[in-house]
């Protein structure tokens, strides 16, 4: 996905030569303390920050790219902090989602509204499967998104995404904000996307819903790549648990609770 | 869904044009028997002001472009229309041509949106609103400087002279329904949702593959192409047309009518429009303190309702909505 990545903001640089390959199908993670340069790396793929290096797409290569090209090739996103207007209600925002997927001209849009609506009529249906695809309410279309708990959000995030159909999803920091029963539904329901097909790329802090989900994680620390592999095998690595993992309840380093134990076989 | 809803729900869209041309229709007819004399006049100018606050609704209350130039792009069309129409240029055309003008003026607005942001688009508006009416002030041969330049020919529609404010009266209520239409048709299409979105979220926008730069161009398109009718209508309205109508005071008491309208709503900017212009205008009467009043009635009105005319419209709906819930219930329970 990213070769030789460099990012620097002013004199600081966030990310100093991270190469990250993501293999299709696979949910691959981004692990690393704060600062590491983790929601960089997305930033950069996104188009969001200046940055030197090659970013692939799906087989392109997009380094030049203005973001809405990139996003157009398949690619989707969410944020760790959904800033959503508090005039879009939920259908608005999952429309947002489907936008890229639509070609025809704004002004043909809005002079015949009618020809659009057999398209709308085809979005209703696909954001009813996809908010029922992650075990959301269908009768919050109509709810504006800002009167949501944060929880709900993230999901509702997660699901505009969806709409754009991907065959990349890259999520940011997807579990903060959300409690534990939301957390352990999100891991199952990404899993359920993967396995039809998703490939993911997750940056997170969540050790536990990494090592339950992923198949490959990353870590950064102060803008470099550590390490990367499968997830019971990087997360008890000295240097991993001395970048990041020193102070915290490290409940992984010890193979009882290892992540095949979690029901998730890391293949 | 079962192929009788399909067949029908094409109708969707329609009803919304169907309640447009009923609204028209009915306020063209009964609005002047109503209002007469000043009353009318200020229906009229209500109606104009409410067509270039839909224009500033697009460009600001739905894209956050902060723009105090729709005065003096009202100016562009207003210019537009009458220069044409007096160098013999038919009357359906000149208004046309009167909102190609306005738009192109707006649309530098919109390739200069990209590169600055906030504040620094604020002035840069200003020092465009300022060109104009410099322009328009001191281009003698052309405008006429501050004396303003006459039209020379009323228009005619069926054969009826637009001259008296009842004539012009339907005509300033169709043209605001059909921009009202159109707007609301672009405020709930994609093309609207990727507005709101860009204005609050840009990021949100370019993920969902939208060319942020591109949709705010256009939308300054709109809004110039309205504020270009609206100064079309204008000088219909007034046959006469000057510096002193496109000032800076005109452009801020568009952008009050969007503030108060809130949230980007056209229903709001149309109400907005109507107790603004009401307050502008029709308090003229009382000279000095109309003036005091209309100051302080804008300094009410902000802190009332600091949602703005979208956010009344919300409780209300809320409070409906939660009242017949809870009669349901009751009936239910029963």
């Amino acid at each position: 996905m990213v070769d030789e990545l460099d990012v620097s903001f002013g004199g600081i640089h966030a990310l100093r030569g991270v190469s990250l390959s993501v293999p299709l199908g696979a949910i691959y993670g981004i692990v690393g303390p704060n600062g590491s340069g983790k929601t960089t790396v997305l930033n950069a793929v996104s188009g969001f920050v200046r940055s030197s290096g090659g970013i692939h797409v799906l087989g392109h290569s997009v380094s030049r790219w203005p973001s809405h090209r990139r996003f157009g090739l398949g690619m989707a996103r969410t944020f760790q902090v959904p800033k959503i207007s508090h005039t879009l209600t939920v259908w608005e925002l999952m429309r947002m989602g489907d936008h890229g997927r639509r070609d025809r001209a704004w002004w043909k849009e809005t002079l015949a509204p009618w020809a659009a609506a057999r398209e709308e009529r085809e979005t209703r249906r696909r954001v009813g499967d996809t908010l029922e695809s992650l075990g959301l309410d269908t009768g919050l279309l109509d709810t504006r998104v800002q009167t949501l708990a944060q929880g709900i959000i993230k999901m509702l995030d997660v699901a505009r995404a969806l709409m754009a159909a991907p065959t990349l999803l890259l999520l940011d920091e997807p579990t903060a904000g959300m409690n534990e029963a939301e957390i352990a539904n999100l891991a199952q329901r990404l899993q359920a996307l993967n396995a039809a097909g998703l490939t993911i790329a997750v940056v997170e802090h969540n050790i536990r819903f990494l090592a339950g989900a992923c198949h490959i994680v990353a870590v950064l620390h102060v803008g470099r790549k550590i390490c990367d592999g499968r997830p019971e095998e990087v997360l008890i690595r000295p240097d991993v648990i001395e970048a990041y993992l020193g102070d915290v309840d490290t409940g992984f380093a010890d193979p009882s609770h290892a992540p095949e134990n979690q029901g998730r076989p890391a293949s | 869904m079962t192929s009788a809803v399909r067949a029908v729900s094409f109708l969707v869209p329609a009803r919304r044009l169907i309640v447009f041309v009923v609204g028209a229709v009915a306020c063209a007819i009964f609005l002047p028997v109503i209002f007469s004399g000043l009353n009318l006049l200020i229906v009229n100018q209500a109606c104009i002001y409410g067509i270039a606050a839909l224009g500033l609704n697009v460009i600001f209350g739905m894209t956050s472009l902060l723009s105090i130039a729709q005065a003096a792009l009202m100016g562009v069309g207003a210019y537009t229309f009458v220069l044409t129409a007096n160098r013999g240029i038919g009357f359906p055309a000149t208004v046309v041509l009167a909102c190609l003008g306005a738009a192109i003026v707006s649309a530098i607005t919109g390739l200069i949106s990209t590169r600055v942001r906030s504040h620094y688009f604020i002035l840069i508006t200003l020092a465009l609103a300022e060109t104009v009416t410099l322009v328009a002030a001191n281009d003698l041969s052309l405008t006429g400087g501050d004396n303003g330049v006459a039209l020379n020919t009323i228009p005619t529609i069926f054969g009826d002279s637009l001259v008296t404010p009842a004539a012009f009266a339907p005509l300033a209520i169709a043209s605001l329904f059909l921009v009202w239409y159109l707007a609301e048709c672009l405020r709930t299409s994609r093309f609207g949702v990727a507005l709101r979105a860009i204005s609050t979220d840009e990021y949100l926008a370019a993920v969902s593959g939208v060319a942020i730069s591109r949709y705010r161009l256009a939308a300054t398109v709109v809004g110039g192409a309205f504020a270009g009718l609206a100064g079309a209508m204008l000088a219909i309205s007034d046959a006469f047309i000057g510096p002193q109508n496109f000032q800076l005071d005109t452009g801020i008491l568009l952008l009050l009518m969007v503030v108060l309208a809130g949230g980007g709503s056209n229903t709001g900017t149309v109400i907005a429009s109507a107790i603004l212009t009401y307050l502008s205008q029709g308090l003229l009467t009382l000279a000095a303190v109309g003036e005091l009043i209309y100051g302080v009635a804008i300094v009410v009105l902000l802190i009332a309702v600091p949602d703005g005319l979208a956010g009344v419209g919300h409780l209300i709906e809320r409070q409906v909505r939660t009242g017949v819930r809870l009669l349901t219930v009751r009936v239910q329970n029963h």
